[in-house]
């Protein structure tokens, strides 16, 4: 009896088809979008709405236009070079799947969040010193213990599948 | 962990990159391993001792620590 999967079933095909594309010019896009919020995130800023509310939102569109840009351009600079030097690419390839290399980098994470966890509470409490809104400090402490118990869950996690 | 890799490495007349070449790690793994400064893993020792044609325990020389 055929297993009907959802690639089986012409509908799906195309679909699937159309994120394969996507996949290739997932760069691209990615380029694009980029430079749309860098060119966009000042034009905003001549908008009445956006000056007296959402003040900073141009800024940050820019800022998130910048990485998107540097991403994408950096990631299609990259693959242009694979194409013309593909021994760079296995090399690389190697490089990041070398169990050294993801030990050593697994270990300098984990001793920077580390340090994180004592700088970021220094942070909290300057802030809380220093007198500034309780909505910001409450924040922070929330993105904190988020960060905190996101660690806890996982080492829980992965004492039961380990 | 002490090893006998360089040795067996050498005799074989096989240069580090070679070596990592064709275990598909870098050349400075090669070389941690070499000097003892880092421990393979299961995998990877098994990889080298069957690339040489050897067991594990012919290139990597288990010691207990004594405290």
């Amino acid at each position: 009896m055929k297993r009907y999967t959802p690639t089986c079933i012409p509908k799906f095909r195309s679909l699937r088809m159309g994120v394969l594309r996507t996949k290739r010019y997932k760069n691209y896009l990615i380029t694009a979008a980029g430079l749309i919020l860098i060119i966009g995130g000042p034009a905003l800023s001549y908008i009445e709405f956006f000056q007296e509310s959402l003040k900073g939102l141009p800024y940050g569109l820019i800022g998130i236009g910048c990485g998107m840009f540097g991403y994408g351009f950096g990631e299609l600079y990259t693959k242009r070079v694979y194409r013309k030097h593909p021994d760079i690419e296995h090399q690389n390839e190697i490089n990041k799947n070398d169990e050294r290399n993801i030990t050593l980098g697994n270990i300098a994470k984990a001793k920077a969040f580390n340090i994180m966890t004592y700088v970021f509470g220094a942070v909290i409490l300057a802030f809380g010193f220093m007198g500034i809104s309780p909505e910001i400090v409450l924040t922070l402490v929330a993105v904190y213990l988020f960060v905190e118990i996101y660690a806890v869950y996982n080492r829980i996690r992965l004492e039961k599948e380990l | 962990m002490k090893n006998r890799l360089e040795e067996i490495r050498k005799q074989r007349g096989i240069n580090q990159e070679e070596l990592a070449a064709a275990l598909e790690v870098s050349r400075q793994t090669i070389g941690s391993l070499e000097n003892g400064r880092y421990n393979p893993s299961i995998i990877l020792a098994f990889k080298i001792a069957r690339f040489f044609g050897t067991t594990i325990e012919q290139i990597f020389i288990y010691e207990e620590e004594t405290k």
